[in-house]
């Protein structure tokens, strides 16, 4: 049974960076819903994340709603990630700060998130046992080889 | 000469703002020791995975005003618990709880404020400024952390 998702933004114009509406105009909805009837997960799931935390105090602590550009940053990213046969499923999850995260994990101390921002900024940190990293990035390709390089340790040291 | 005195008047204001703006409110609760136990109620599907019974820093990460709130449950049964989360998150559906030790929180470097306002509130607090750190600190907490879920 497809699963249809229809992507319904909470809040367009202003807030918008020049290459979110870039990305804007090139996913189009029907790009999302065939990603979705084709069960690709973490994007169903990115959109669910989305439809839930796009309002401000989405968690009941005050939380700040996600921006339209933090989730076409995230997207962006999804589409661009050549994820790795043996790595675990990406989740998708929202931050109280309105980021966007994608995490990999294979183990409580074993993971590796990335923060996705409303302005475009991009963070990571991993944890591998007691060793940890992080970092952050403003262009999708230097986030994309972040993690790259923090899926390969988390995979490697699992 | 005016130049001098708006600088000095300056960082007059820096040293007395200063330790506002780093430390919590006065702390009206009890002491916490190292083995109580905080209790951060789940109001996001996404800030656990069920399969893996983990919870994920995402949970613990702080709000814009550098806190993160948590309730004391030292003591309290499951349905105390419950109760508890629903009194304080105003009938908001919450999944469970993500539960850490004081000495847990402390030995990442974050300290506790008992304020107990609301209630068994305590903030976690002293998060750096630099948010790919504090998600590192969150990661490490969540590492720490007993998922315990509410019953459906």
């Amino acid at each position: 049974m497809g699963m249809t998702l229809t992507y319904a933004p909470a809040d367009s114009g202003p807030g918008l960076s020049e290459a979110a509406e870039i990305l804007s105009d090139l996913i189009s909805h029907d790009e999302i819903s065939a990603h979705s009837d084709g069960l690709d997960r973490p994007i169903c799931d990115l959109s669910e994340v989305f439809h839930e935390a796009s309002r401000e105090d989405w968690d009941g602590y005050g939380a700040k709603a996600v921006s339209h550009s933090a989730y076409l940053d995230a997207l962006a990213f999804l589409n661009t990630f050549p994820t790795p046969g043996q790595s675990p499923e990406p989740e998708i999850s929202a931050s109280p700060n309105g980021e966007i995260l994608i995490e990999w994990s294979t183990g409580p101390r074993h993971v590796f998130t990335l923060a996705f921002g409303d302005a475009g900024e991009k963070y990571y940190a991993g944890l591998f046992g007691t060793n940890k990293t992080t970092g952050r990035e403003d262009l999708l390709e230097r986030i994309v080889a972040a993690a790259e390089e923090g899926l390969a340790r988390l995979t490697s040291e699992a | 000469m005016s130049v001098l005195w708006q600088l000095l008047k300056r960082a007059w204001l820096a040293l007395l703002l200063k330790p506002r703006l780093r430390t919590p409110a006065a702390t009206q609760g009890p002491n916490l020791t190292d083995v109580d136990v905080l209790s951060r109620f789940l109001t996001s599907s996404g800030h656990f995975a069920r399969g893996k019974k983990r919870v994920k820093g995402a949970a613990f990460l702080p709000a814009a005003d550098k806190l993160t709130s948590t309730f004391h449950t030292t003591g309290l049964d499951a349905e105390a618990k419950w109760r508890l989360g629903d009194a304080h998150l105003a009938g908001r559906h919450f999944y469970g709880s993500g539960d850490v030790t004081v000495g847990d929180v402390r030995a990442v470097g974050l300290d506790v404020d008992p304020n107990y306002e609301p209630e068994r509130h305590v903030g976690i607090w002293g998060w750096p400024n630099e948010r790919q750190e504090q998600m590192s600190l969150a990661q490490q907490l969540a590492a720490t952390a007993t998922l315990s879920l509410r019953p459906q």
